[in-house]
């Protein structure tokens, strides 16, 4: 069983960004695909979702329109727009190579330093 | 203020949005719960709520991120503000009366002492209008027997243009069927309506041709005596009036309000004449002028300094002592020609207006104590997610309510006392025509400034304590009894009141009182055996002897 772990600080726009990037999703249904991408390894205090949802509206990275969800009732759903796939890639590559960064720094052993 | 409209109609329909969505979320999380682990509906809904987490906060949050949210967060503070005025309505009733005293004697206080200061007369570019003395060095007050310097060097002055100078005379007027009476007339250089770049009504103003010797006497009338001495004749100009037993011809008619050099509303010509007056001979005037385009006041000053220099060394027996002084116009006709004294009115004015803090002072005591009882209500909003901020921001606007009301009432009051105090001026020209004591827009930002600060006082100050490093204490005495106490502070600002209040008031009360004793012995003699008369001028007398006046315009 996967050990799960709470979100660093910073993380949650780009899983955002990631979740909505791959179809139209309304706030529940980003807090699933999120689970569902990171294999249930991610832990989301699940209103903190909608703060960083609208914040991301407000900076034009996401938008949104109410519908009918797969139930029948009325949800909000968000997309991303152009600026928002941009600001993905960035972040998505600025992550990687942190990541890359500390593993490599993590590797490391007494007879390489 | 349409865009923040929009705001707070659409923040409105913004919270039912964010309402809508977080329920939809609470929802969908307690029918998955029911589906995958078969809760009952009322145990999945606790469950969801619970994994969503605090409602209200992440709620709070979201509004945080709105453009002009503060909008919003201000309407909702001012909302609650004047729901606690009509709660606590003794404490509005007294804050509201004791700021608006406060705030009246400061905007009184602060008009007044502002139109003294102002040193601009209400003419086009009046601030430029100069006013031009002779000082002397040993004694420091001014010598205003120059005419003879004037007329020597009035063409040479190169920094201050249309230089001119004005005596005060009493002259009787006697025209028609009216009663002769004396009237205050001003012999002014014509110079003095080009200095003032105001029009006449009727009929044209003085010219430098009527200042020659010889040339027909005229006579220019103010709108004032205009109306109330000539019944506002619209063929008054070519008409003759008597002045001192000469007969002058009205040339022109200025229009309503205008009043230069002092508060005159008759300008005949000042005849000069260089033979008739040596140096510091004859009866004071006074000398003003218009600073040239481009030409500071420090500019002129250089100049004039110059020109006494020149004037000592030529004359000093005369001029040996004296030094030539430019100032602005306002200054010298109110006395207030020393720096000093500019300084003390200012500090006056500081002073006065330090009272509304007193005020504001003595209300964050009462508001503490309202405070005090809401410590509980401020723990359990702080721990729902609000940030000290936003407490501050609220206990800020409710005090500013309370400041507000009493401001506008204070304005109230202080327009009804600065029109007794006009009032009560009396019309016989003693007082400068630029005085207007009416509320400016300086005087209406000074009194809610002083709102502003009293709120800060009464509402940001006991905030910020009560929602100190004492929050899990607060919690904890929720259940008990409050422990919250005045502070160092606080206790040193209560104690230091009622001193001066002990101190000062035996002195109040035993000038009230011989106030009301000075009332209540009346005259001292049997006023009742007493008459009084007043000697008129018939209209069979024609006196001769013209009475020029010696007296200070100021006075």
């Amino acid at each position: 069983m996967t050990e799960s772990a709470w979100l660093l600080p910073g993380t949650l726009d780009l899983l955002i960004l990631k979740a909505v990037s791959l179809g139209k999703l309304h706030g529940y249904g980003v807090l699933l695909r999120i689970g569902q991408i990171s294999g249930g390894a991610l832990q989301i205090q699940q209103g903190a979702l909608y703060p960083a949802l609208y914040r991301l509206e407000q900076q034009e990275l996401i938008e949104s329109e109410w519908g009918t969800s797969e139930n029948n009732r009325r949800a909000k759903f968000y997309r991303l727009t152009p600026a928002g796939r941009a600001r993905l890639g960035e972040e998505a590559a600025s992550w990687n190579r942190l990541v890359d960064a500390i593993t490599m720094a993590l590797r490391t052993t007494r007879s390489e330093i | 203020m349409r865009s923040m409209w929009r705001a707070l109609r659409r923040s409105e329909q913004l919270d039912a949005a964010m309402h809508d969505e977080m329920r939809f979320h609470i929802d969908m999380e307690a029918e998955r719960l029911m589906r995958e682990q078969g809760l009952d509906s009322h145990e999945a809904r606790r469950r969801a709520h619970v994994a969503f987490g605090g409602v209200e906060k992440y709620k709070e949050e979201a509004r945080e991120t709105r453009a002009l949210q503060w909008i919003d967060a201000m309407s909702l503070d001012a909302r609650l503000g004047i729901r606690m005025l009509v709660m606590h309505r003794w404490l509005t009733l007294i804050g509201g009366f004791a700021m608006a005293v406060a705030i009246a004697i400061g905007a009184t206080s602060f008009e007044i002492i502002s139109e003294m200061l102002n040193p601009a007369l209400p003419f086009e570019d009046g601030e430029r209008v100069v006013a031009v003395q002779y000082v002397s060095s040993d004694t420091g007050t001014a010598e205003r027997r120059v005419l003879h310097d004037f007329v020597a060097w009035r063409d040479e002055l190169v920094s201050v243009e249309h230089l001119g100078t004005f005596r005060t005379a009493e002259l009787n007027l006697v025209f028609g069927n009216a009663i002769p009476e004396p009237v205050k007339v001003a012999e002014i250089t014509a110079s003095g309506f080009a200095v003032a770049r105001t029009s006449p009504l009727l009929g044209r103003y003085l010219l430098p041709a009527d200042e020659r010797d010889g040339s027909p006497p005229v006579v220019v009338i103010g709108h004032q005596a205009w109306q109330s001495r000539f019944a506002g004749d619209p063929h008054i100009v070519s008409k003759a009036i008597n002045l001192a037993g000469v007969p002058y011809t009205v040339v022109g008619v200025m229009p309503d309000g205008f009043k230069f050099p002092v508060d005159h509303q008759f300008w005949i010509p000042l005849h000069t004449n260089l033979q008739d007056d040596e140096r510091l001979q004859g009866g004071p005037v006074y000398m003003f002028g218009r600073l040239a385009s481009g030409v500071t006041l420090e500019d002129a000053q250089a100049e004039l300094t110059v020109l006494g220099h020149r004037a000592a060394a030529a004359h000093p027996a005369t001029h040996g002592r004296l030094r030539l002084v430019v100032m602005p116009y306002t200054r010298e006709h109110l006395d207030l020609t020393h720096p000093r004294l500019v300084w003390a009115l200012r500090m006056v004015q500081l002073l006065i207006g330090a009272l509304s803090f007193v005020v504001a002072v003595n209300l964050a005591i009462l508001v503490y104590a309202r405070t005090v009882a809401r410590l509980g209500e401020i723990a359990v909003r702080t721990a729902l997610g609000a940030s000290r901020r936003r407490i501050l921001a609220q206990m800020f606007v409710e005090a500013l309510a309370l400041s507000v009301v009493g401001a506008t009432t204070g304005l109230v009051l202080a327009n009804l006392a600065l029109g007794r105090i006009e009032s009560l001026i009396p019309s016989n020209g003693t007082v400068p025509f630029w005085l207007d004591f009416e509320l400016s827009n300086g005087t209406v930002m000074y009194a809610f400034a002083l709102a502003v600060l009293a709120a800060v006082v009464m509402g940001v100050l006991p905030g910020i304590k009560a929602t100190g490093n004492r929050l899990h204490v607060t919690l904890r005495e929720l259940s008990g009894r409050t422990g919250a106490r005045l502070g160092p502070i606080w206790t040193a600002l209560v104690v230091a009141q009622v001193a001066i209040a002990v101190a000062v008031l035996p002195a109040a009360l035993f000038m009230a009182w011989q106030v009301v004793q000075m009332e209540l012995a009346g005259p001292g003699l049997a006023a009742d055996k007493f008459v009084v008369g007043i000697v008129a001028l018939s209209d069979h007398t024609r006196p001769s002897i013209r009475i020029a006046s010696e007296r200070d315009n100021s006075n």
